[in-house]
């Protein structure tokens, strides 16, 4: 188990650095250049010199790039030109607003898309298994934005029962922190939670045919002891992997939603960026959702040797 | 589209100079009473009731700001919108567009001597509580000038005689000199800077104007307050102003129609068209031509091997666009067009140009002439962004029709910026700020070394004559008859910047309870934000 943890972390390490380079490549490969968009058309050529200068634009791509390096060793992320502050706290602000939208989103997907894929396995054939299946792909289908606009003009322009746009923390007003985060958390949840239901049903209908589970029926076993103790655990195997990938999904999806219902979070500021060729915050930001994919799927991979004891063996 | 159109606005910002210009005569004297209400007066149709005092407006803008009180550092034009909450410049404008008293009380130009002397306003003082002075001006010109910031570069010295008088030594006369001084350079605390350093006063604005920043999210929002010590009696009304930063325009449209936001400064022209008919909302433009942006396609004519370094192919190509019916049909009738560097109704608005009104047959005849008649391949760049894209394409189709087979190649803003500077081997769009100063903003284009298109078309040398003479001139009729004969020359004679397609007006969208805002009435990027209040 040690040795598929280690072996992991490798490869995750080497997974970061290259996906760090190619950014940090294509993002200089790109025309034109920070400093003038920054400071507009009517900027001097001397007022360019010196912001390229200070924001050393001016020396080669790969001592920029090793220069980054080296600084995140130390906990510089850089200082973005875009909003003339360093990088790290800018981050840091944005990280935990990302994550207030992001985590109950998963969490409220994957509930609810394992507890509709069951159902609709359960019921395999029935209306409801029809039903929850027509819906799921729909919600795979539609394009999360659209979705989004069409909330915002029945709920908060319609109805007037949820505020259009913006964040409040929590701690600072709980109801109306909620009524901003409903529209937001459930259109991103959308997509996932469709994967879900749909990979649940799939593998609960794969697993009911197994011998396993008629013994189980035949030993005069309560169905819902079946389908919870014995089908369920063994259909998880292919819910995890989909958990490990969905969450690059998300993180996707964010820079959409927190744009739409402007949250500023690590989504917006990476729109923010490449807009404004914004070098060091796309790079920090990039790196931080590569280093999360790579931890959750970390994660997963570990999740599966306790889940499935064939594979802690096997390693 | 918002975003793009940050960046170009920036043109804008240089197109906020004036009309006015230089009440230069040999040695004249001009005042001014400073009333916010004499601003105000031009625009407040719908304000017939007395000011009330209190509450917050909220606006949501797709204009976003990095620097809010450094403002040597603040060069776009989104951030005039800002910079006017913290901050006090020492002339203002009024509705006619002429240059009126801000933080100073009056003012003395004088061609002969090479200077501009200011009287200062007396009790002003800082956020911070400290004293707005002629140091604090002079600290103020040296921070713009170790910015290299071009408004302040022909100044050669600053004299202090007394508190209250400060005296700009220039190293040339130049008859754009008060506008660039007066208007552009907006004043710190000299106090509150050096107790810290440049870096700090980026995010912590202390100036003398009505509001003080309380909150700051970057590229999120701003809480401004009210700022007690502010000059203007009775003034600021309103307690405070919260900003949302938003840059989907659905989103932007959705936040002012469920009434969390009360106004849309710097509005899409999409927003414009879909809340229109709406009576809960008035729409705020300017009306005077100061400051607006004009655009359209200008050709390379400085490479010789270029077929538009020909007249006569450059006036093909202006023949060969029907930009009535394009501007009309991309601007849903919020755009004017033009046919040279005014907008019609400005003071320096030539009726006698003729421009080169639609027609392909004389465009054809003109390229056989040039030695075209099977016509040329070549580029025409545009922006991704809005109504530029739709309006090239149409232009080219248009082009292509006479001969002039121009293809469509779009670009981003930093590339289209790269090329502004640096010129491009066909035609591209054109973004001109066309205030009546056409010393200081044609030449920006005109001159040899102008920052804009200035690589790509040719400088004949009488166009740069009269440019020379529009910029020392020292009376307004003077200025005005060269820049008249300009136009002329450069439209009619010479197609030099191509073909003058249309003018953007800028606006803003507002419930009808906000009042007195003045937002783009006395320039496009200006507005007074002291005198705003809330009729609810």
């Amino acid at each position: 188990m040690v040795r598929l943890i280690l072996r992991r972390i490798g490869q995750s390490v080497v997974v970061l650095f290259l996906v760090t380079l190619m950014v940090f490549l294509v993002m200089h490969a790109m025309p034109g250049d920070p400093v003038s968009l920054y400071l507009g058309p009517t900027a001097t050529p001397d007022q360019i010199q010196l912001y390229t200068k200070e924001f050393g634009f001016d020396q080669p791509v790969l001592v920029q790039y090793g220069k980054w390096i080296t600084g995140l060793f130390h906990g510089n992320m850089g200082r973005s030109i875009a909003f003339q502050e360093d990088v790290g706290p800018l981050l840091a602000q944005r990280v935990g607003v990302t994550l207030s939208v992001t985590l109950p989103a998963f969490i409220i997907a994957v509930i609810l898309g394992i507890i509709l894929g069951v159902i609709a396995a359960v019921n395999h054939g029935k209306a409801a298994d029809s039903v929850i299946t027509s819906l799921a792909n729909i919600g795979i289908s539609v394009p999360i934005f659209w979705v989004g606009i069409l909330l915002v003009y029945w709920l908060s322009l319609k109805m007037h029962w949820l505020p259009v746009q913006g964040y409040t923390p929590l701690s600072t007003d709980f109801e109306l922190g909620i009524k901003k985060l409903i529209m937001p958390v459930f259109v991103l949840a959308l997509g996932p939670m469709a994967s879900f239901t749909r990979q649940t049903r799939s593998a609960m209908l794969e697993v009911t045919q197994q011998d396993y589970i008629r013994t189980a029926r035949s030993k005069g076993l309560k169905e819902n002891t079946v389908i919870r103790g014995h089908a369920l655990r063994n259909a998880l195997i292919p819910i995890i992997t989909l958990m490990g990938m969905s969450i690059g999904g998300l993180i996707g999806g964010t820079v959409l939603i927190e744009q739409l219902y402007v949250i500023p979070g690590v989504g917006s500021m990476m729109m923010t960026a490449i807009m404004n060729k914004d070098y060091m915050v796309v790079q920090d930001t990039v790196f931080f959702i590569a280093a999360v994919v790579a931890v959750c799927n970390l994660i997963v991979d570990i999740t599966y040797g306790f889940v499935d004891p064939r594979i802690r063996a096997e390693n | 589209m918002s975003k793009k159109r940050t960046h170009f606005s920036a043109l804008v910002l240089s197109a906020l100079v004036a009309l006015t210009s230089m009440t230069a005569t040999a040695c004249s004297s001009n005042g001014g009473t400073a009333s916010s209400k004499a601003a105000a007066s031009a625009t407040s149709s719908q304000a017939a009731a007395k000011p009330k005092s209190g509450g917050t407006l909220k606006i949501a803008t797709g204009q976003t700001q990095a620097v809010l009180g450094y403002t040597p550092k603040i060069t776009a034009n989104a951030a005039t919108m800002y910079l006017r909450l913290n901050f006090d410049s020492l002339l203002f404008y009024d509705d006619k567009g002429n240059l009126t008293a801000d933080l100073a009380e009056k003012w003395e130009t004088s061609p002969s001597d090479k200077t501009l002397t200011f009287h200062l306003r007396d009790g002003v003082k800082f956020s911070d509580g400290t004293d707005f002075n002629s140091e604090a001006v002079k600290w103020n010109i040296e921070q713009y000038q170790a910015a290299k910031r071009t408004e302040t570069a022909n100044i050669e010295s600053v004299e202090t005689p007394d508190a209250k008088t400060a005296v700009f030594h220039l190293k040339t006369w130049d008859s754009s000199a008060l506008t660039s001084i007066g208007y552009f350079v907006y004043y710190m605390s000299p106090t509150a800077v050096k107790a810290h350093d440049a870096t700090w006063a980026e995010s912590n604005p202390v100036g003398t104007g009505p509001f003080v920043l309380t909150d700051w999210q970057k590229g999120v929002s701003m809480k401004y307050a009210k700022n007690t010590k502010y000059w203007r009696s009775g003034e600021p009304y309103l307690d405070g102003i919260n900003v949302t930063v938003i840059s989907d325009v659905m989103t932007l449209e959705s936040t002012l129609q469920s009434g969390e936001a009360d106004m849309i400064p710097y509005c899409d022209i999409t927003n414009l068209k879909d809340l229109a008919g709406n009576s809960s909302y008035v729409r705020e433009t300017n009306t005077n031509g100061v400051g607006v942006e004009g655009w359209g396609l200008i050709p390379n004519s400085s490479d010789p091997k270029s077929p538009f370094s020909n007249v006569k192919v450059r006036q093909a190509m202006c023949y060969a666009i029907d930009n009535e019916k394009i501007v009309k049909a991309v601007g849903y009738g919020y755009m004017k067009t033009t046919n040279q560097w005014a907008a019609p109704g400005a003071s320096t608005y030539n009726k006698d140009v003729q421009g080169y009104p639609y027609n392909p047959t004389k465009a054809k005849q003109l390229l056989t002439e040039a030695g075209y008649p099977n016509g040329f391949d070549t580029k025409i760049y545009t922006l991704s962004s809005g109504y530029y894209a739709d309006a090239i394409t149409a232009a080219s189709q248009e082009l292509t029709e006479v001969g002039i087979r121009a293809k469509p190649e779009v670009t981003d803003a930093t590339k289209y910026n790269s090329m502004m500077a640096n010129g491009c081997d066909g035609i591209m769009l054109h973004f001109n700020s066309i205030s009546p100063d056409l010393g200081l903003y044609m030449g920006r284009h005109l001159d040899p070394t102008g920052a804009f298109y200035a690589k790509m078309i040719q400088h004949p040398q009488d166009a740069l004559d009269l440019l020379s003479q529009i910029r020392s001139a020292v009376n307004e009729k003077a200025k005005t008859d060269y820049s008249m004969q300009l136009q002329k020359m450069i439209y009619d004679q010479y197609a030099l910047f191509g073909k003058p397609m249309g003018v953007q007006t800028i606006n803003t969208m507002k419930a009808t309870y906000v009042m007195d805002d003045n937002f783009h009435k006395v320039n496009a990027a200006a507005w007074t934000p002291w005198s705003t209040w809330l009729n609810k």
